[in-house]
């Protein structure tokens, strides 16, 4: 491709100075390949954003699919929050733990620090009340586990005595062994099985 | 020997040109036929191909207790299907291994989940069609286990469903929905036009092979509009309990049937509306078609001596009588006409107050008072405590009672009406008559549904009406005096007695109408209100033919039981004053 040369025309009367004047040849070429390379550019983004929005329509997909799995994990625990906290399963576990309820109630009023009503205690033999569900409920598909709530009370209780033999074997090693600093060796040694210091002058 | 002529190289270009032309033109032409001819049938074609529409379905609003616990919600469960032609082994990957599962193997797991035998499964997924249906309306937690199976071969249609979480508790009031959907009893019913909402519809492309949706090709046509929720005046706790409280008594009394109302004086909603036997309306199928339904609204009996309490109220509220007012009460009384009437067991004539008559629930000492007052205006003071006449709940299949023109009453019903015989009336009348005297005479309209609530928490509120003045606020109060008489002294009264707290009511021994006369059997009941000094809540209890008991003495355990609960319940501290001293004999 040749182009076209500089023309300088220069005066008598101030210094000659380079003129650009147009490459119509180079004009020619340049137009359609920016049209054509525009073109390209513009189907290239076109495909690109194209891909995204694709790329976009799995994700959405995927996402929905991640919705409905939720959404069903949410129907199993909210079935599961219903059977257990339905008055059926709260009465029966109530029941299976020994619970009974006292229908003698005893209001303390603050104000003038009275007692109202009279304390007994509850009738676990009342013929009109009920401690066993006869409500049926079909829809319950868990229970309250007795089982593991009484196993935990067998193990707090166990804990608790264990506790308990610890505290008298340190009383009696301190009474035997440092009478005259037993005091400040119970306290520190004797614990209940909750946690809390047990009195030192057991 | 022949050689080949110089072409014509012009002609052979026109010639090829004209082939092209030709060729061009069958193309053009083809592409006008395409793009323009037939451009809208080929588009509609193509569309058809790739579009689909989907219905959105609408959830069915909640039905919730007064404290929001949810008593009916919709759930999505499942129809599970095979394709019995796609059946074959499948490999699956366990512990990063890839093993093949036997057809045999898929059957034993499904049927472990479906809680089916594998020849049930492996019966049904025999042979080559498309579609076999498995287990239908699975809940969602066999679903979840179903597919994570990974079984190609089962396929899932997903539908909405309703269930029913506390199941019993209220089931007789909420009713129940069809396998399709459609309300089918009760509160389901009565109030679709709140619950039910309305599908809406899309429309959208998506890929002829991965089935994905064609990015912005989606059109809506119409948005699914949930339904709304129902709030209702129940106190589901409180319901439970008086259930469990009926169903025990049904047992111990052999009855037919027991209902209980709870209401709230100053509100007239009803917090408990109870019934044995009831119905789990997750499993309507378990109960006999009799018991569905709600005998508190559908249910008309005569009410028997709880009806005393009205005769009473209106003789004070006429001013021809107190509650010291004095009468002699015979075991038999002898009518002009030839018939008796009589108490209900034989004692020898008694000097009674209006006070005592209600306390020994004696027929021949009402009578005598009734008779003070004139048949038309005893009839308008029936028709004032809502005899006769539907209460505004209009619950389905509700009735009115019976109570016939006065004018149409023979000598015989003028006198049986004075104590509850003659006239007919559903538990909730009943219970409303004694919210009316509880309530300084002004008889409510019975509150069953609190409002319909919308998805922005906007409540419609049920609207309360002005009540009805039945009797003057003092003989309201002169009558609770005299029913707290029933409970201090009566001989099955004080079995009705809550330890601690002051309690005004009446018994009731109805005769049931068996053919042209009245059968062996009874409607007893006992409804009560308390604290008497200030009634709050009404407790109705009626217990339907006991097999144990012929009176009363069997429906006061069940109400004293529920009226402690309901003390317990709403924290009313026990009475600190004592009732008035009335004079029941003289």
């Amino acid at each position: 491709m040749s182009t076209l040369g500089v023309v300088g025309v220069r005066t008598s009367s101030r210094a000659s100075r380079p003129v650009s004047v147009p490459n119509l040849k180079s004009t020619k070429v340049a137009v359609p390949l920016i049209v054509v390379l525009g073109l390209v550019g513009i189907q290239l983004v076109q495909l690109l954003i194209g891909v995204f929005i694709s790329q976009g329509a799995y994700e959405l997909a995927q996402l929905k699919a991640y919705k409905h799995e939720l959404g069903t994990t949410s129907e199993i625990l909210k079935a599961e929050v219903d059977s257990l906290s339905s008055q059926q399963n709260l009465a029966n576990a109530a029941q299976g733990l020994g619970m009974v309820a006292n229908s003698n109630p005893v209001f303390l009023n603050v104000g003038d620090q009275q007692i109202i009503g009279k304390p007994t205690a509850a009738r676990a033999n009342d013929s009109a009340k009920v401690a066993r569900n006869l409500v049926p409920n079909s829809a319950l598909v868990s229970t309250t586990d007795l089982g593991a709530i009484k196993a935990a009370q067998a193990a707090a209780k166990a804990a608790a005595k264990a506790a308990a033999a610890t505290k008298v074997e340190s009383v009696k090693t301190v009474t035997v062994k440092d009478v005259a600093n037993s005091q400040t060796t119970a306290t520190q040694v004797a614990f209940s099985g909750e946690g809390l210091l047990a009195s030192p002058t057991n | 020997m022949s050689y080949m002529q110089p072409g014509n190289p012009a002609k052979r270009l026109r010639l090829f040109m004209a082939v092209v032309m030709v060729v061009v033109l069958a193309f053009t032409w083809k592409l006008v036929e395409f793009q323009v001819v037939r451009a809208a049938e080929i588009n509609k074609i193509s569309k058809e191909k790739r579009s689909v529409t989907r219905t959105l379905p609408a959830l069915r609003g909640s039905i919730e207790d007064s404290d929001g616990n949810v008593l009916a919600r919709s759930v999505y469960r499942y129809d599970i299907n095979a394709a019995p032609i796609n059946v074959k082994p499948i490999m699956r990957s366990v512990s990063g291994a890839s093993v093949e599962i036997s057809v045999d193997q898929q059957a034993t797991e499904l049927a472990a989940i479906l809680d089916m035998t594998k020849e049930e499964v492996m019966t049904k997924i025999a042979g080559t069609s498309n579609y076999a249906n498995l287990a239908k309306n699975v809940d969602s937690s066999v679903y979840s286990k179903l597919k994570d199976l990974g079984i190609p071969w089962i396929y899932f249609d997903q539908k909405l469903a309703r269930v029913y979480p506390s199941g019993a508790v209220a089931g007789n009031l909420l009713g129940f929905v069809g396998v399709d959907g459609e309300p089918l009893a009760g509160i389901e019913r009565q109030y679709n036009s709140c619950l039910a909402g309305v599908d809406g519809q899309e429309t959208f492309e998506r890929g002829a092979t991965d089935g994905i949706r064609i990015p912005n090709s989606a059109v809506i046509a119409q948005k699914a509009r949930n339904g709304s929720d129902v709030v209702l005046t129940i106190d589901s706790d409180l319901q439970y309990y008086a259930q469990q409280v009926l169903t025990n008594t049904v047992s111990k009394l052999r009855a037919d049937w027991a209902s209980a109302v709870v209401v709230e004086v100053k509100t007239g909603n009803i917090l408990a509306a109870a019934e044995a036997p009831s119905v789990d309306p997750n499993a309507t199928g378990k109960s006999n078609a009799a018991d569905r339904g709600s005998r508190i609204f559908q249910a008309s009996i005569e009410p028997g001596s709880t009806m005393k309490t009205v005769t009473a109220a209106t003789v004070i509220d006429q001013g021809e009588a107190t509650p010291e007012s004095k009468i002699k009460a015979p075991y038999r009384f002898h009518l002009p006409w030839g018939q008796d009437i009589t108490d209900s067991h034989f004692h020898e004539t008694q000097k009674l107050t209006l006070t005592g008559v209600l306390r020994d629930s004696s027929n021949t000492g009402i009578i005598q008072f009734g008779a003070r007052v004139d048949t038309k205006t005893r009839f308008d003071y029936l028709k004032k405590f809502g005899v006769g006449e539907k209460t505004d709940v209009r619950f389905e299949g509700e009735t009115a009672g019976l109570l016939s023109n006065w004018k149409d009453w023979d000598k015989m019903t003028d006198k049986t009406s004075m104590f509850g015989q003659g006239i007919a009336v559903t538990p909730i009348q009943a219970a409303f008559f004694y919210q009316a005297i509880a309530n300084g005479g002004v008889r409510l309209q019975p509150r069953l549904i609190e409002g319909c609530r919308d998805a922005n928490g906007n409540v419609v509120a049920t609207p309360v009406k002005p009540g009805v003045q039945t009797v003057s606020a003092a003989s309201a109060r002169s009558t609770i005096d005299m029913l707290e008489k029933v409970v201090e002294e009566g001989g099955i009264g004080r079995t009705a007695d809550v330890p601690g707290y002051r309690v005004a009511g009446k018994s009731g021994t109805a005769q049931i109408k068996d053919g042209a006369g009245y059968g062996t059997r009874y409607a007893i009941s006992f409804i009560g209100m308390a604290p008497a000094e200030d009634p709050q809540y009404v407790v109705a209890v009626t217990v339907y033919k006991p097999r144990t008991v012929s009176n009363s003495i069997g429906a006061t355990p069940p109400f004293r039981s529920i009226m402690e609960q309901v003390l317990l319940n709403y924290r009313v501290p026990p009475a600190t004053t004592k009732s008035k001293k009335i004079d029941t004999e003289w």
